[in-house]
């Protein structure tokens, strides 16, 4: 058994490096499809972190009356923070409200005269609440206005907000799924191209394998030194897009920050460093023995 | 030792059906040196092809060593090409191993040691004449070379028939009487060898066995048999 395989890898070895022409042209063909699949992970964490950017600036405000004490508010907060849909809530005070705001416009001479001119602290206190999902915000709207403290709320800005939030709802959504039917449809294309390129291989050795047949060879003994040579090019082709994909977002990273709301991509791959060379490697090394047992299958009826 | 019995094959094709062998019976003992001979589309590589069980017959079967060969599994396949080794007329070698390597190869399927491989590869070597070649691609090797280290390779797995397919085919005459020369030898060390060859100089010298085939029919089969159509 172990002379069998050692025998298989050995001939397997040296197909692969004798026919390097071929060898060569499956390898680029699969650093094409694994960079394909590269490029949809990084797209993939790309979309995630803007969506959670856009998610963690997007709230609702809950205005309470005026004459309310902070206890009374925060035991609202308290009840709030039970609900399921609820990520966090912050309580702004009337002074604090004011401050942020003063804060804001200080050079602003027109508003701060107005202001003046209001007197006093023209501001609510307020709970800025965060949902874990733009698409919760309307059930939490609606939580509010059955809710027992409903008298103690002045406004929930939810309704001004509502258009935004309902289309950064739907744009998630549709990305999302349009995200999947993409990949789907590449990962098709990237499977059949390299199938196509492992078929040819194949086929240029179709004699070959009608001889080793008419010598006797088995089945697995055929077979056997395509797989290897499909592990040795999804290997090294799985390598070569690890180190295009690192070398050049090592230096590209940097610009793409500004556009990118602060997400840097050389990050993103060092900190998923693991998983993503295990996508390649699988992505290679699965392409190219799948390849190769589909595509021989064929040749072995002699 | 082999025995065709009744044996037709009909293919099937656009233009309809085409009989490429009919109601062909002999028998083939063992140790035996025997010529199919007849013009291109008479049925002998088609008779090749049935005993290797690379294609079923229409009607009829064929036994080796008391099996029919048809209704081995694809499991014991191996096993019958081991035991009926073949020579072609286009030497069908692996281009892209030495010459050692082609003839290790079908050693090296069977699971066989490595220094009995590496013992019996440089004696068979020897015996065709090509020891000063072991490291050589078969693209380094004229046609001659090529046939006799396919002789090589069918005679490394010990079989007890060796098919030669027009293996002169593609020869010069000096290189023609150096494969037959071997295949020859091949048959005195006890291995049946039945030869497909339209080439009636060369049958006429021989002096063996002949079964001619004409239109995929046994037109003649004698000893000492010479080439006439």
């Amino acid at each position: 058994m172990f002379i069998s395989f050692k025998r298989i890898a050995k001939f397997g070895w040296k197909g692969f490096s004798r026919s390097s022409g071929l060898s060569a042209a499956t390898i680029f063909i699969l650093v094409m499809t694994i960079s394909l699949v590269t490029s949809l992970f990084i797209l993939q964490g790309t979309a995630g972190y803007l969506t959670s950017i856009l998610q963690e600036r997007m709230d609702i405000s809950v205005y309470f009356k005026e004459g309310l004490t902070e206890e009374d508010i925060l035991e609202v907060k308290d009840e709030l923070t039970q609900l399921p849909e609820v990520k966090e809530i912050e309580y702004v005070s009337k002074e604090d409200a004011l401050l942020t705001f003063s804060k804001r416009h200080q050079d602003d001479i027109v508003i701060m005269e107005s202001l003046a001119e209001v007197g006093g602290n023209p501001f609510f206190a307020s709970l800025n609440v965060r949902a874990f999902e733009a698409s919760q915000y309307a059930a939490i709207s609606t939580l509010l206005d059955a809710a027992p403290f409903n008298d103690l709320i002045t406004r929930v800005d939810y309704f001004e907000k509502k258009p935004v939030i309902e289309r950064f709802s739907s744009i998630t959504s549709s990305a999302y799924q349009t995200g999947l039917v993409f990949s789907l449809i590449l990962g098709i294309i990237a499977f059949l191209l390299a199938f196509n390129q492992v078929r040819m291989a194949i086929y240029s050795s179709k004699e070959e394998i009608e001889v080793m047949r008419l010598v006797g060879a088995s089945n697995w003994f055929i077979q056997g030194p395509f797989l290897i040579q499909g592990i040795i090019a999804g290997f090294l082709a799985a390598l070569i897009t690890f180190l295009i994909f690192s070398i050049s977002l090592f230096f590209l990273a940097p610009n793409l920050e500004n556009i990118l709301a602060g997400f840097n991509m050389f990050t993103f791959i060092t900190d998923n460093l693991g998983i993503l060379f295990l996508i390649q490697i699988v992505t290679g090394v699965g392409l190219g023995v799948l390849s190769s047992f589909i595509a021989i299958r064929k040749y072995l009826k002699v | 030792m082999i025995s065709f019995k009744d044996i037709s094959k009909i293919y099937n094709s656009e233009s309809g059906k085409i009989t490429a062998l009919e109601k062909v019976s002999f028998e083939v003992k063992k140790g035996e040196f025997l010529s199919v001979v007849g013009r291109s589309g008479a049925g002998k590589t088609t008779l090749f092809k049935l005993l290797l069980a690379k294609e079923n017959p229409t009607k009829g079967h064929i036994v080796f060593r008391d099996q029919d060969v048809h209704k081995i599994n694809s499991g014991d396949l191996s096993w019958l090409r081991r035991k009926i080794a073949s020579v072609f007329q286009d030497y069908k070698l692996f281009p892209l191993k030495t010459l050692q390597e082609n003839i290790a190869y079908v050693m090296e399927v069977t699971g066989a040691g490595d220094s009995k491989i590496s013992s019996d590869v440089a004696e068979v070597l020897d015996l065709v004449g090509l020891s000063d070649r072991v490291y050589n691609f078969p693209a380094e090797l004229s046609g001659g070379e090529k046939q006799r280290a396919a002789i090589a390779r069918a005679l490394v797995q010990r079989p007890e028939v060796m098919l030669a397919d027009e293996p002169t085919g593609n020869l010069d005459p000096y290189h023609t009487q150096d494969i037959i020369r071997l295949l020859l030898k091949v048959n005195e060390m006890g291995t049946t060898v039945i030869l497909a060859t339209h080439d009636k100089e060369l049958i006429d010298r021989l002096g063996k066995r002949v079964i001619t085939l004409k239109e995929g029919r046994i037109v003649r089969d004698e000893d000492k048999g010479r080439f006439i159509l």
